[in-house]
């Protein structure tokens, strides 16, 4: 139980800006097409998450890692969340 | 038999051989003293024990689980890096659930000294407060072994005292390794002093023998 709440508090860093960013691309694809097209925040979505995932923790935080090493989670462990919690929140989004 | 049992440590960086020839151990129950003059490979060492950093050859074995990188020490040793770790995004009470087991976690939130930090975000504590809520939740973790660089760097003199008896109350089932350039505070906590010295480690059993090595000068006190 410990283990989803570390993997919940890292990737909660990523999760509102990847989104907050994926929402504006959406936003402006409706002004240029006139449609609302929830693939485009989706596929937004499972791109910027990686992207921050490096910028907040592996350029601006690297400390922060021991936090979630000694929770159990090892490097590979957080960007193998990272990308499979991204792409269900895509994926979900493709779907709707 | 139960112990952390550390032996054939050799790691350089580039051209500069830092560790050549590293033994100790630690049993539960004893707090080791790791001291050395900067640059000695502290850090380096424990970072080396916790599976972070890579060795050039290392034999680490927890018990009878040997150690070869950080998801083998997963919930037998937790380590404290010189710098604040704490994500900041998130409110210190939740950090307590994470970090620590539900008796240990209510043990943690009743601490007057914590009490006026639980709801506040981590990045909203000054260096010294995140540095004494840190501390606490590694001396509070579930792990066997502990590991702490720099315990005592940025914490007000008033909880220096305490993180010293919390350590020595939580050494009973745990054994731990500590560092610290504030040689005083480590020869008053520990039960065993190790000095890093030329790459390998010496075990002090005479206070004295830290200036015989240059250590320190003078007469050591404390």
């Amino acid at each position: 139980m410990r283990l989803i709440l570390g993997i919940w508090l890292f990737y909660k860093k990523i999760f509102v800006p990847a989104m907050a960013v994926a929402v504006i691309l959406t936003l402006l694809d409706l002004l240029l097409t006139r449609t609302l097209s929830l693939y485009i925040t989706g596929f937004s979505f499972i791109m910027l998450a990686p992207v921050f995932h490096f910028i907040l923790y592996e350029f601006r935080n690297p400390g922060q890692y021991y936090f979630y090493y000694n929770l159990g989670l090892n490097k590979l462990s957080l960007w193998a969340s990272t990308i499979v919690i991204s792409f269900i929140i895509g994926i979900i989004l493709f779907a709707i | 038999m139960n112990r952390l049992y550390v032996d054939s440590v050799m790691k350089a960086f580039d051209t500069k051989q830092v560790l050549t020839d590293v033994y100790l151990t630690c049993e539960p129950g004893e707090i080791v003293g790791l001291l050395g003059r900067n640059g000695s490979g502290k850090s380096t060492l424990l970072k080396i024990i916790f599976g972070s950093l890579k060795a050039d050859q290392k034999y680490i074995k927890v018990d009878n689980t040997q150690i070869f990188r950080l998801y083998d020490s997963s919930k037998l040793i937790t380590y404290l890096p010189q710098d604040n770790f704490l994500p900041g995004h998130v409110r210190i009470k939740t950090i307590i659930s994470a970090y620590c087991n539900r008796e240990n976690a209510v043990i943690l939130k009743k601490l007057s000294q914590l009490k006026p930090l639980l709801n506040r975000k981590a990045r909203n504590l000054s260096s010294g407060e995140k540095r004494f809520v840190e501390i606490l939740l590694i001396i509070h973790s579930d792990a066997k072994y502990i590991l702490i660089d720099e315990p005592f760097n940025g914490v007000a003199p008033l909880y220096i005292d305490y993180i010293k008896q919390l350590i020595r109350e939580q050494a009973v089932n745990k054994g731990f390794i500590i560092t610290d350039h504030d040689y005083r505070n480590i020869l008053d906590v520990a039960s065993k002093i190790i000095l890093l010295h030329d790459g390998g480690t010496r075990e002090i059993t005479d206070r004295e023998e830290l200036v015989q090595w240059g250590y320190v000068s003078g007469t050591v006190d404390g």
